[in-house]
């Protein structure tokens, strides 16, 4: 699954009423519930009630009777009512890219938003809704589904028509080809397999008849049989195992195709042997059980490991596909695919879209939310001249912008590419580094045994050793260790975290004490009106207050609109005010009803006592001059911050807020918590002295303000703030605000480990055991076969059960 | 014991012909998505008219006792 980005969640829907909206299943607001009582349907959002329209006007309410019984994912989100543009995809130069197969009529997508089959039901059907649609073919598995057009029909307006049923497509890129690969190397494979095991089949029942006794003619008969029955195996079966083994001995070092090609080589040639020589030592039966139990295996691990790399990149999602090209000589835009931009080109970019490249304003002048990039929260004025990125959303004016960089090239794909870091877990390491002595010791071993063997024949002990060597093969070892670390960083991705490399889990599982930043982290780390005192007369003036402040983007006025809106959802028409000016650092102020009104600083009541006064900023409503509203504003602890806290005082042995800010707010924040121990007051030096004199420690904070406290720490988590700053000193970081999903990384973190620890000593268990009973004779080559590759499957079931029946989500 | 001689070749033809069966399914693609089929089993194909289906899927039998 991709890292979660929620669309634009509705503000408003804040109050909630018992009733589920009738299309998507969520809580309905309740100024929307009211039709309820009157039998009509109610809805969450307008999206949803839109793609309610649209579904029954095709006749395709069915889909509502499938999805009352299909739980396959049980998660539903509201249609997002904002339409993208998909003009581009009908461009030639995207389609040559993006389309194939015959006349480059199919195209895939990878669909958002899919959770049922009844989803699956009414994608499929997109051609009920848009014309020439010859048919779509989606997986569950992927997500992909792939359209088929006729021949007047458009991929745009089908990626419109799914986005209007609420998906959002997101056509996936160069991937058909690399997909296309893959799935003949499946098939390959799986043919591989099927040969493999049809000659294991026919030689079996042949050697029961061997081993039932069968004399003379017959048994000469079914020994030729069986060894011609060998060569398909010996050849094309084995050869995967043959070309690994080569290419260790090229780059001189051991792997584990290594002793399978060499027990196999010797056995085989072995049996050959003794196939014309006419001696009782043949091993048909078990060189074929052991090619298609290990090829079965390995098959069974690569579709695991696919399944965990199918996940998209998150860039995918933060950076939209198409821009909208400015001409500044005839002043008009054109939609354009993100592929087809090039450095030097103009951009326009409209109110609250996402930049699709990177570069420099050229006119215009509107905010910028670079969160992601500065950690600041609060949106950065633009003028031209200043520097946007790929990523980041304009929520001022219209921006006009020269694109500098775009498509792989961005500040935000390189930053995402080089956060893959490939450091390997320590626990890898020593897994390797354990499973390379280990083989040199087996084959030595093996060696010794058919050497000095005293008192055995030769075949006696050659049999011994062939079992010893098949049987030793660490396949669990080397193979188990790095599928589950991946399935604990899918998980984590699942929850919206970003690692940096699956080395970081391995470092979380080893913290012990928690250390927590409180501004940013756990509180809001922005405005929030906390208290809406009316001084004089009676109105509350709060619609006046959201239309004053409806065009600026100070902080404050943010708040103030926010909470003016959870108030009173409907509201905000613009033109009922006039002569509406911005001071900046002084506030606003504009003509309402014929009324001069003002919002600007006012000295607070400090004799109410109202807590850590000085901390927080107040504001007044001015009308005609005259203060009618005082307003107080704060950075409020955020609502799931006390609960999270609550699991993690259970997962680690201390937790301690760190705090820059004063000590009587420190102070609220750790009672407000119920944390015991909280410092306050902290220069960043202080905070890296406490850290890093912490072997166990684990720093949880935003990536800019904590740096070093974050480097000194042994392990530490980014809150929100930049990823590029927070991934230079930080192992994760979250991209959900807060701290929710901490306590779910944690145990993910350790859990992940414990059942590396568990597959690791049941397949060296296993081994070790096998070793014992080989030297000893007790194990005939062919159980030795059999066992080998059961017990590496053995170890995947431990793995992936581990992991997934703990981690589903 | 000479219908062995028979018997063995008509047994190694056999499988033989499920082996071929076998690759040509692989081939043709037939086992390269086994996620979707399984839940698209469950839906019923459409009727030719186009008009509005009314049946009720996974719906609780009615004349089940109460419990």
């Amino acid at each position: 699954m991709p890292v979660s980005l929620t669309p634009q969640q509705d503000l408003r829907s804040k109050k909630t009423s018992p009733f589920p909206c009738d299309h998507c299943g969520l809580p309905v607001p309740e100024f929307r519930a009211a039709a309820k009582s009157s039998g009509e349907k109610i809805f969450c959002c307008e999206g949803c009630r839109t793609v309610y329209q649209i579904i029954t006007g095709h006749q395709l309410e069915e889909y509502y009777e499938i999805k009352k019984g299909s739980e396959f994912f049980a998660r539903s989100q509201p249609a997002s009512s904002v339409l993208s543009r998909y003009s581009y995809l009908d461009e030639p130069v995207v389609k040559e890219k993006l389309a194939y197969g015959s006349q480059a009529r199919c195209m895939d997508f990878y669909v958002e938003g899919v959770h049922c089959v009844a989803c699956l039901w009414l994608i499929e059907r997109i051609g009920k809704l848009v014309p020439g649609v010859e048919g779509v073919q989606m997986s569950l598995g992927s997500m992909v589904a792939k359209v088929t057009l006729k021949e007047q029909g458009s991929f745009s307006s089908v990626a419109e028509g799914l986005e209007r049923i609420g998906y959002k497509p997101h056509p996936v890129s160069e991937g058909h080809q690399a997909r296309d690969l893959n799935s003949a190397e499946n098939r390959r494979e799986m043919t591989r397999i099927g040969v493999a095991g049809f000659c294991m089949m026919n030689i079996m029942i042949l050697f029961i008849s061997i081993y039932a006794g069968a004399e003379g003619g017959m048994l000469h008969l079914f020994r030729w049989l069986s060894g011609l029955l060998f060569i398909p195996v010996a050849v094309y079966g084995a050869a995967p195992f043959y070309r690994g083994a080569l290419s260790s001995l090229k780059i001189r070092e051991i792997n584990i195709d290594l002793p399978v090609a060499g027990a196999l080589l010797l056995g085989s040639a072995a049996s050959v042997w003794n196939l014309v020589m006419g001696s009782e030592h043949i091993y048909f039966d078990s060189l074929t059980a052991f090619v298609f139990l290990l090829l079965s295996a390995r098959y069974a691990l690569k579709t695991i490991y696919q399944k965990t790399a199918s996940q998209m990149g998150a860039g995918e999602f933060l950076i939209p596909k198409s821009a909208l090209r400015w001409n500044p000589a005839t002043k008009t835009s054109e939609v354009a695919a993100v592929e087809t931009l090039l450095p030097g080109e103009f951009l326009l970019i409209p109110q609250g879209e996402i930049i699709a490249a990177d570069g420099e304003v050229t006119s215009g002048g509107g905010y910028a939310d670079f969160h992601m990039f500065s950690g600041e929260s609060e949106p950065v004025k633009l003028k031209p001249g200043s520097k946007v990125f790929a990523g980041t959303v304009n929520v001022g004016d219209d921006l006009i912008i020269e694109v500098s960089a775009s498509g792989r090239q961005t500040r935000i794909e390189r930053l995402l590419e080089s956060v893959q870091n490939l450091e390997k877990p320590k626990t890898v390491e020593i897994a390797d580094a354990a499973a390379k002595r280990y083989l040199a010791v087996v084959f030595a071993g093996a060696a010794v045994l058919v050497v000095t063997s005293q008192g055995l024949s030769f075949s006696e002990a050659f049999d011994r050793a062939l079992s010893m060597i098949i049987i030793a093969c660490p396949c669990a070892l080397a193979l188990a260790t790095p599928l589950v670390y991946r399935m604990g960083a899918r998980a984590a991705a699942q929850r919206g975290v970003l690692l940096k490399g699956v080395s970081a889990l391995d470092k979380l599982s080893r913290t012990r004490n928690l250390y927590l930043d409180k501004t940013g982290t756990l509180t809001y780390g922005r405005y929030q009106v906390l208290s809406w005192k009316i001084l004089k007369g009676m109105d509350d003036l709060i619609e006046t207050a959201c239309l004053l402040e409806k065009r600026s983007q100070h902080p404050i006025a943010i708040a103030i609109r926010d909470y003016a809106h959870a108030v009173y959802p409907l509201m905000g028409d613009l033109s009922l005010v006039s002569d509406w000016k911005e001071v900046l650092g002084r506030g606003v102020s504009g003509k309402v009803n014929g009324k001069h009104y003002e919002i600007k600083g006012a000295r607070a009541d400090t004799r109410s006592g109202a807590i850590e006064a000085s901390l927080l900023s107040s504001v007044g409503i001015f009308e005609e001059g005259d203060l009618k509203v005082l307003i107080i504003l704060g950075d409020k602890i955020r609502e799931d911050s006390p609960a999270t806290a609550e699991v993690l005082k259970g997962q680690f042995e201390m937790v301690q807020i760190v705090t820059g800010d004063r000590a009587e707010s420190g102070a609220a924040a750790a009672q407000v918590l119920g944390v015991q121990k909280f410092t306050a007051e902290m220069s960043p030096e202080d905070k890296r002295s406490i850290l890093g004199a912490d072997p166990f420690s684990l720093m949880v904070g935003d990536g800019a303000n904590d740096a070093a406290a974050m480097k000194a720490a042994s392990v530490s988590v980014a809150v929100q703030g930049s990823i590029e700053t927070s991934f230079q000193c930080a192992d994760a970081y979250l991209t959900t605000p807060g701290i929710g999903t901490l306590p779910e990384l944690i145990s993910i973190a350790r859990r992940t480990r414990s059942v590396v620890w568990a597959a690791l000593l049941t397949s060296l268990a296993y081994n070790l055991t096998g070793m014992v009973l080989a030297i000893l004779g007790h194990v005939t080559p062919l159980v030795a076969a059999i066992v080998m590759p059961l017990s590496s499957l053995t170890v995947l079931v431990i793995a992936y059960a581990g992991v997934n029946l703990r981690f589903k989500k | 014991m000479e219908i062995i001689f028979v018997l063995l070749p008509l047994a190694l033809t056999l499988a033989f012909i499920f082996l071929a069966a076998y690759i040509w399914a692989v081939r043709s693609g037939q086992f390269d998505d086994t996620t979707t089929p399984a839940y698209r089993i469950l839906l019923d194909d459409e009727i030719a008219t186009g008009k509005k289906v009314k049946k009720p899927y996974f719906k609780e039998d009615p004349q089940a006792p109460a419990p």
